[in-house]
């Protein structure tokens, strides 16, 4: 007798429906699966065999003929067990085909028949909501992420003979709902906080202005002298999530199955920092079973390289498109898969190889064809991409013992979020929505400046040897500076504050 | 008693047992140019093929152990043979399998069934 179950797979970031047919027939027992599976797809054979029969159900031998439509799509994953065991149960008479029809089947089988979490539900179930396809069947770690989607029915099971149950109408399952005001609003406190970090006034001003602006940032600085603290801290003063964004976010983060029952929603902007030891595929996204990279991860959020030099040359080379584009294609043969990666950069590196190049007290010991290769590792369209280049210097006695604290992260987060509120406004009906994704042509519309400001940034030119290049990335800065001030027009304490955020245009050797 | 006599000797207990549990007996020793199945049987009209593993209580192991991959596809070749002969291709089929154990003497010490053994 012939089944048909409707499961669906994840491809890229969007779902795919996916028909598991199941056709039982006489003649010598065999199971065969076709249908482009790999491994783990094969291998459910054995699972669905064990949970079928553990959960009081006979497993007849017979000649069982399982077909994953579409026949080209390669499947992966663990995720359509529930569905084969669904077809199986149908075919041997166990479950009508009424039963199953017009509902979606996703989960990993255990051999006691218990569902296991799958990766990507929250994908699949937004899928479900836009073809209006409404039953979805899932084990339940996975239901709540599901359930944030409007317009389906989410059933979480804990075990075949749940569903099983529940189909037959001899138990009930509660559709799960989490509406919009049962999410857990994001506590204000992190653990965190930018009066943490003693000293560094300019280094925490020049944050301000990157959160403020979308900036990229790179520090540069002697070891110990805090860049790392300073940038883990940078998520506590970007602005809160939106709903979209932390869709958005939560999705990438489903099929990479970061997700849990309790953590089911990124409620905060990511804060991502892979070591440099990681690989081309694993920071851009990519691999032999296709997953996002740690950019995607970092989408609406921070992306920290720590130790910028010491990454490998092609990982960094390979953000270059996404950093200006807000996405990373990934093409193989058959077809190509778009990921969204729209985050924030920030890197920190040392001067040199030994670290101490710019300390006024230490003495660095590189020689100078070694510091020149150090820095030559960063190439200049990579340098080109960030716009605010700050210098961490180390510590005094002084402000390390002082005990005055700085502004926390709330008075800082205020200032940026009204900042940023400014530049939505700004920009309404533009591609950009923060003012280091403005166009040169758009640069002209909105970076007003006064008499003074000009005459400054021109001076600056000729004086400092800016290029063209350079001179768009000054008044992309003084915008957001002047914004921050809640000026409309740009003045000349704000290009002469930008022109300080450019220091690697200026020394450094670069 | 040689290997040849104590397979034999296995395959007449598992003959009887196999009637007495209410098996009908196609077949003893179907041969075809693939090999041989020991038994051919029905039970409750399912088409079933019996390899029967003998062995005395000297050698180490169970009987049943014996069956690897390359058995089973001979088992599973002449399955097929025994199918295409009388028409019964999409007749529904099992294997199982029957280990038989003797003692010293050659006395039967020990027997099981077990029923849907493996899957071609």
């Amino acid at each position: 007798m012939l089944a048909k179950i409707e499961s669906r797979t994840v491809l890229g970031i969007e779902a795919k429906k996916v028909e598991v047919e199941v056709d039982m027939s006489g003649g010598l027992p065999c199971f065969t699966i076709v249908g482009l599976p790999d491994t783990a797809v094969k291998e459910s054979r054995d699972r669905v065999i064990s949970a079928i029969k553990n959960c009081g159900f006979k497993f007849p031998p017979k000649k069982i003929t399982i077909n994953l439509a579409p026949a080209d799509l390669r499947k992966e994953g663990a995720s359509f067990d529930l569905a084969i065991a669904m077809g199986i149960l149908v075919s041997n008479g166990d479950l009508e085909q009424s039963h199953v029809d017009g509902k979606v089947f996703c989960g990993e089988l255990s051999l006691d028949g218990g569902l296991r979490p799958i990766n990507g539900a929250l994908p699949i179930a937004i899928g479900l909501s836009r073809n209006g396809r409404n039953d979805f069947i899932l084990p339940a770690e996975n239901a709540r992420e599901a359930a944030i989607v409007n317009g389906i029915s989410v059933f979480p099971a804990k075990d075949l003979n749940e569903v099983v149950n529940f189909l037959k109408g001899n138990a009930k399952i509660e559709p799960l709902k989490i509406s919009f005001c049962d999410i857990p609003k994001p506590t204000d406190s992190f653990d965190i906080d930018f009066s943490d970090v003693k000293g560094q006034w300019h280094v925490k001003r020049g944050l301000e202005v990157a959160a403020a602006g979308g900036h990229n940032v790179l520090m540069i600085g002697p070891p110990g002298a805090g860049k790392t603290m300073l940038a883990q801290r940078l998520v506590t003063i970007l602005p809160e999530l939106s709903f979209e964004e932390m869709l958005e976010t939560t999705k990438i983060h489903s099929i990479c199955g970061l997700l849990n029952s309790r953590n089911y929603l990124v409620l905060r902007r990511p804060f991502r920092m892979p070591h440099h030891t990681v690989s081309y595929a694993g920071l851009v996204g990519g691999g032999k079973i296709l997953r996002p990279g740690e950019i995607s991860l970092a989408h609406n959020g921070v992306l920290f390289l720590d130790e910028l030099p010491e990454f490998h040359r092609d990982a960094l080379e390979a953000l270059r498109q996404p950093l200006e584009g807000g996405n990373i294609t990934v093409s193989r043969a058959a077809s190509n898969f778009i990921y969204p990666a729209k985050f924030m950069l920030v890197a920190a590196m040392n001067p040199c190889p030994c670290g101490y190049f710019t300390d006024p007290k230490k003495e660095c010991h590189c020689i100078p064809p070694a510091i020149q290769r150090y820095l030559s590792k960063i190439s200049g369209p990579l340098l080109d991409r960030i716009d605010i280049h700050l210098e961490v210097p180390s510590l005094r006695y002084k402000e390390l013992s002082g005990k005055s604290r700085g502004e926390s992260s709330e008075v800082i987060k205020e200032r940026v979020n009204r900042a940023r509120e400014i530049q939505k406004d700004r920009y309404k009906g533009l591609n950009a929505f923060c003012n280091a994704h403005l166009s040169s042509k758009d640069l002209e519309q909105f970076c007003r400046m006064d008499k003074e400001g000009s005459e400054l940034l021109k001076l600056a030119i000729l004086e400092l040897g800016l290029s063209a290049r350079g001179y768009d990335k000054v008044l992309k800065i003084a915008r957001t500076i002047a914004d921050l001030a809640g000026t409309e027009t740009i003045s000349a304490e704000h290009i002469s504050e930008a022109i300080n955020y450019r220091s690697l245009d200026r020394n450094l050797g670069f | 008693m040689g290997n040849k006599e104590l397979g034999d000797l296995g395959e007449k207990h598992a003959a009887r047992s196999l009637v007495l549990k209410g098996y009908s007996l196609l077949a003893r020793k179907f041969r075809c140019r693939f090999g041989e199945i020991d038994i051919i049987a029905l039970d409750k009209g399912t088409l079933v093929f019996i390899e029967v593993r003998s062995r005395s209580d000297e050698e180490y192991g169970l009987p049943y152990e014996t069956i690897n991959h390359r058995k089973r596809q001979h088992i599973r070749r002449v399955a097929t043979a025994f199918q295409m002969k009388y028409g019964l291709l999409d007749h529904d089929s099992r294997f199982d399998c029957v280990s038989v154990i003797f003692d010293k003497n050659g006395n039967l010490k020990d027997m099981e069934l077990i029923k849907d053994a493996f899957w071609s």
